[in-house]
Formats: structure tokens, sequence, C-alpha cells
């Protein structure tokens, strides 16, 4: 049933392979065994992140945003479509309706209920459709919070330029139900002490 | 080339003298926590009081006289801010008598070069755990030379959260390794994990691990809580690591003490075959040799300091000094 599996990448706490099944190309995402932290913990996190992230994919591709097709789960191993094309953080310049297809996709997941958790350029895929594929659930979750949303936001906007972010958040703010909300705690987040220099920091760093 | 580096952030007043990259001396004292943890003021009258001991003694153990240095640095911060003033006092005090130029080193970049510095490593990502602080860090050029902060925590250090939870359970003395000993053969309970990429946060962990001393034993909290937090660190460490590629890992800082930390970080380096270096305990200490050995790379690349720029700043971020070495 299943051949040639290959392994594509080693991330922090699973190792994607990229195999065949009855002839579809397909991605196996499995998370590894971490011997030297306790057991329990590391068996709970391998349950309940498989198990988050198979939700939030159904989820999330129910409420129409692009992501990889899962196909099936069971403990630590989903098993999905393979997304077409690149990262954004391997991609050169990214165009403005792509920017503006981020910025929408995120505040559909968050209308839904979904938190990404990581949502930076290296968990979104572009491909030759120029449609954003949105990867990695592992540290997603389901919550209705204005500061996890507003903490995904924070994400994407340290990930980005400042003026491909104001592209994307005008399309979030747009889309959203409650953008203005998130908007105001985005800003709160920011203004927390220890992050001041940080933000500083990063602006310089984007000139 | 010998500077002299004095360190006052919290509660070790330290003293040590580099001479071109050798540590000749690394002198300190530290004020005794109590149950009620460190009081700024308490402490700060310590420093006074020490601090012309702790000189001596670097210079007596180095061979040297203020005579012989070239150069003097002192903590700017970040850290308690009455403590932080009796360094930079002590600092501005020698410049003026001995003539000599007086460099304001930022703290946490100084845990991080001397660690950098003893291991070798040329180019690692550096993970710095203390009271105050929890960053995972990597040297890039742009749009200057620095430190960037690629993770670190949302509320507390690692260091807070273990010596807070210390004085709640009443252990004595009321830090981290108190905790480490009594974590010990612990039962694991499951508590809060909060990781966010490549950031992380340790209050939910704290009030959890405290509200359970009504009914769990110490030690299952102790070691749950610490081993939590010290599995949210090095999944957060490898992400950095992974996505930077970078093949060396070092860790510094208070927290770098500890036996348990240093097995999992090294182990997950394992997996991926980076290499992990952690430096000598009296440096994860906070001690001056570290504000020396700064001191003197800025002053080696051409950094002269002067009496109006020697401030102390209690929020002094890593990621805004521009690194001229």
């Amino acid at each position: 049933m299943v051949r040639g599996m290959r392994k594509i990448s080693e991330g922090a706490e699973a190792d994607i392979f990229e195999s065949d099944i009855f002839g579809i190309r397909c991605i196996l995402k499995y998370r590894r065994r971490k011997p030297y932290i306790a057991s329990e913990l590391d068996e709970w996190l391998r349950r309940q992140r498989t198990r988050s992230e198979a939700r939030s994919m159904g989820i999330a591709s129910s409420s129409g945003v692009n992501v990889p097709k899962l196909l099936f789960v069971n403990k630590g191993s989903i098993w999905m479509g393979r997304a077409d094309g690149v990262t954004l953080n391997e991609y050169g310049h990214i165009g403005n309706t792509v920017l503006s297809k981020i910025g929408s996709s995120l505040a559909k997941l968050h209308n839904t209920g979904v938190i990404h958790g990581d949502f930076t350029k290296a968990n979104i895929m572009l491909g030759r459709d120029g449609n954003p594929c949105i990867i990695d659930f592992g540290l997603s979750s389901q919550s209705t919070s204005i500061e996890e949303k507003a903490l995904d936001l924070l994400l994407l906007k340290r990930s980005l330029s400042n003026s491909e972010f104001a592209i994307s958040i005008s399309s979030y703010m747009r889309d959203s139900d409650n953008g203005d909300e998130i908007a105001k705690r985005l800003k709160e987040i920011e203004m927390r002490g220890r992050y001041q220099n940080r933000s500083i920091a990063m602006k310089e760093e984007q000139v | 080339m010998a500077v002299i580096g004095i360190e006052s952030s919290a509660h070790t007043f330290g003293v040590g003298i580099s001479d071109n990259g050798k540590i000749l001396a690394n002198s300190k004292m530290m004020y005794k926590i109590t149950d009620k943890g460190m009081i700024p003021s308490k402490v700060a009258d310590f420093h006074t009081k020490n601090s012309g001991r702790v000189i001596r003694s670097a210079l007596e153990s180095a061979g040297l006289s203020m005579r012989d240095i070239d150069a003097i640095s002192y903590t700017k911060g970040p850290g308690i801010g009455a403590c932080l003033r009796i360094g930079q006092i002590a600092a501005r005090s020698l410049s003026v008598a001995y003539n000599l130029p007086i460099l304001p080193v930022n703290h946490a970049l100084a845990h991080l070069e001397i660690t950098r510095h003893i291991s070798g490593a040329k180019d690692p990502i550096g993970l710095y755990v203390s009271g105050g602080n929890s960053q995972i860090l990597g040297i890039i050029d742009e749009p200057y030379k620095h430190y960037h902060v690629y993770g670190e925590t949302f509320d507390i250090g690692v260091g807070n959260m273990l010596d807070v939870f210390a004085r709640a359970a009443k252990l004595k003395p009321a830090w981290g390794s108190t905790v480490a000993k009594t974590a010990l053969g612990g039962r694991y309970i499951h508590m809060p994990y909060t990781v966010k990429g490549m950031d992380f946060t340790f209050t939910g962990l704290l009030t959890n691990a405290i509200r359970l001393l009504d009914t769990e034993s110490v030690k299952d909290i102790a070691f749950s809580m610490q081993d939590t937090a010290f599995a949210m660190l090095a999944e957060a460490t490898e992400r950095v690591l992974l996505l930077t590629k970078r093949r060396d890992l070092i860790l510094c800082g208070g927290v770098a003490q500890s036996d348990r930390l240093r097995y999992i970080l090294n182990e997950m380096c394992g997996v991926h075959r980076i290499h992990f270096h952690a430096a000598p305990n009296e440096y994860n200490a906070d001690n001056g040799a570290m504000i020396a050995l700064v001191g003197e790379k800025m002053f080696l690349s051409g950094e002269r300091g002067g009496l109006a720029g020697a401030s102390t700043e209690q929020h002094y971020r890593v990621d805004g000094v521009r690194i001229s070495w």
C-alpha cells in the first residue's frame, strides 16, 4: 500500500515524509518520541497535538481556507495530501494579491475559532496557482480568545516587513468578525514593556 | 591589555579581570537570599559594603594593581536598578581616579559571549536562561551586527518561576537548585505546557504548581513543573536551531547550572547532530569575568566610552546592542 517513504524535512517535533498511497502523492507527518523528557508528557504532547492538528485542518478546510487535504490520522501520525510549491520564506518578492489572501485566510480561520499557533512565512506555501496554502497546524488550537488571535497576528507581523504586513492586516480587518478588537489587542501586546525595544529593533531591521 | 569588569545586576557583586581573552580573576560575594527573596535596597547596601573588598581580591588574584589596568567595564543592565547603580558608581569612581575609559556592558550579552568564547563555537544559537530572562538568540548582521532574539518568554524568566515556587513550597534555600533536588524521583502530574512557535510562557505553569501544593506532594510538583518548563525550552530551542540551520547550541545564565536542563538539551541536540556547549558553572552564575571579557572586546574594537554614557538601564535589551567585534 505505502511505497517509497522519503524524509523531506525534520521539524522541531515531527518529521515529514513523502510517500505514495494507492498511487497518490502524499505527506506523512510523524511526531517523534522524545525519550529525554518525561514519558507521560511526551505521550500527551504527541497524542494531543496530532488530534488537535487534524481537527483544525478539518475545520479550516470546511470554512474555505486552502489547507492540505486530510487523508487519515492515527496516534502520532497524520497522512495528508501534498501541497504544491515552496514556503514563503524561500520565496523572493511576495505579491500584493498573495499578501491579501494571507490576511483573508487568517481571518477565516479565526472566525471559525481556529488559532494557528505558528502563523509565519515558513508555514505558508505558494504554488503555481498563486493561492497560498496554510500548512503545519501542529501548534494550533480551537479557541475564541482575542489574545490568542492577536498573538497569531503578532507572529505574522514579525515574519513580514511592515509594508507587507500592512496589506495582510487590511484584508484581515475586512474579513474578520471582530477585527477591531483583535487589532487593538495586538497593539496592547506590543506595548507590554518587555517587547518595546524588540519591536523597535525589528522595525529597524526591516528598513 | 587588561580590563577590569564589575557586575552587580542582582545578588552577586562580582569583579573579573580579562587579559587578551584570558580570565585572570573572577572574584565575587553573594548576598544571602532569605525566604523573602531579594529586597533591592538591602542588596544594594550589601554591594556598597563589599565592593572595595571584591575589587581588591580580584586584583590580588590576578597579581595586578590598578596601574596595570587599561579600561573599566561594568553591567549597565538589565537588572535591579538599586543594585546596578552600585556597580556603576564603583566603575565611575575608578574611571575618574585612574583616568581610564569606562565601558557599559549588557549583562545578557556578557553571559552569551563568555560562553561562546569558551566553547569556540563561531556562529551558535544561544539559550539564555536566568531569573529575569529566558531568550533564544543568535548573532545576525542586519541591520547591524547584534544578537537577534528568535524566541523568548512572554511573561517571566524560568529562574523566577523556580524561585517563586521554591518560596511558596517553603523550600530552603529558596532557589532553583533546591527545586531540582526536591524533584529527584518525582512522579509526573500533567501541567500547562505553553509554547507559541519559538516563544513560551511560564506563569500558567507556576500558578498551577502553587495551587497543587494543597493536594499533591512537593516532590511530584517540583518534578513535573521543572520537566514541563525544560521540555518547553527544549522544544522552542529545537525549532530555532532547525529554522536557522545552525550547528551549535550554547547554554548560559543562572538556570544553565541545572543538570536536568543540560541533559535534555544535549539529547535534543544529539537527535539533529548539533553540538551542545555549556559554560563552566562559575560563568553561569553572575560574575565579573564575563563583564571584563566583553569590556575588553569592546575596547579592542575601538570603543572608548566615557562618563557621559556610563548610565544604568533596568530593562536594557540585548537586541539593541551593536556588536563591534
